[in-house]
């Protein structure tokens, strides 16, 4: 079994990417993507885990779900995305990538739960086994179901109201 | 393949999670079969739109923070307590009744006298539980003078009190 510093180091930067795509809120995120890793540290001492990385990103997923609940609606407001200084982009750009990014957030918001996480975890490049794992959802199942969240949530993007 | 793979196997195919088998299968009525082809590119485009405003949706800088693990310190009663404080607890206990060779009592009398004075927490907010008391009273037998052992741990000292007291009538 790795060290928890190594699990921790290489799936800090993808967690967090995951957890902020869902919430958008870089307070939020921290405390959500360090509890995760808490979780996943007490879990080890209990016992070991076959995927940790499915393991964090269900833990992540029901936090993130959670945290969604209690601020009652599903964000629509894209956050802020200002330049960089490796690649700075004309202002003009990044106000038509903050709204496309607000656009999206909304489209994700009108679909259901189980769409919404499906669409996330295929982000990550999660395999159907993983994306079952932590979803729980039958493997044989997620391919169809993730096609229909893709064709749900391309129709949205499509026709934005 | 001669009739059509169904739309499932279609996607599954674009997403890469056909077996080998079926995967060449498929590539082979796709060769063919220009419906199919048509019906595959129009996954592929949703897929390809999906992907850009995800990519968007990204945060471009990451904040990275250490990891800190948390201390791990024994328990009693729920409460955390340093190591060396528990250790302490222990032979102080060793020291009073080994060395001034009182007898506390037997077997479930002596539980029962130590269950009485467990350390109580000074309040449950976690910020103010950084000190434990306890006392423990000593009764030689014959001896008119009984000990009184106060002794207040914290997570970075011991203090201790010691006194003498009347022992008439008090029974180990």
């Amino acid at each position: 079994m790795d060290s928890f510093d190594a699990v921790y180091r290489r799936h800090y930067h993808e967690l967090y990417r995951y957890v902020y795509r869902y919430l958008g809120q870089a307070e939020c995120c921290e405390d959500v993507v360090q509890e995760a890793f808490m979780r996943l540290y007490r879990q080890r001492e209990k016992s070991s885990l076959d995927n940790e990385r499915a393991w964090l990103y269900r833990v992540a997923t029901n936090l993130s779900l959670s945290q969604v609940g209690r601020q009652k609606r599903w964000q629509g407001i894209a956050p802020k995305l200002g330049q960089t200084s490796e690649s700075p982009m004309p202002p003009d750009e990044v106000l038509a990538r903050n709204q496309r990014a607000e656009t999206t957030r909304r489209a994700l918001g009108k679909l259901g739960k189980r769409d919404r996480v499906l669409l996330m975890l295929y982000q990550e490049e999660m395999s159907y086994r993983e994306m079952a794992e932590v979803t729980g959802i039958h493997v044989n199942s997620v391919g169809k179901l993730l096609s229909r969240a893709m064709a749900r949530c391309a129709r949205i993007l499509e026709n934005p109201i | 393949m001669k009739t059509c793979p169904e739309s499932r196997q279609l996607f599954d195919y674009l997403m890469d999670e056909l077996p080998l088998a079926e995967r060449e299968v498929v590539e082979r009525h796709l060769g063919a079969c220009a419906t199919c082809r048509a019906a595959l590119e129009a996954m592929a485009e949703r897929r390809t739109l999906l992907n850009e405003r995800f990519e968007e949706l990204t945060p471009q800088d990451i904040p990275y923070r250490l990891w800190e693990a948390p201390s791990k310190t024994p328990t009693i009663g729920g409460r955390r307590w340093p190591l060396i404080a528990s250790a302490a607890c222990v032979v102080l206990a060793l020291f009073v009744t080994q060395k001034m060779g009182l007898r506390c009592g037997t077997g479930e009398a002596r539980a029962a006298r130590f269950a009485q004075y467990q350390p109580e927490p000074v309040s449950d907010a976690l910020e103010d539980w950084n000190e434990k008391r306890m006392t423990v009273t000593l009764i030689q037998e014959g001896s008119p003078q009984a000990t009184v052992i106060h002794t207040a741990l914290s997570p970075d000292k011991i203090t201790q009190e010691t006194i003498s007291i009347d022992a008439r009538g008090m029974r180990p």
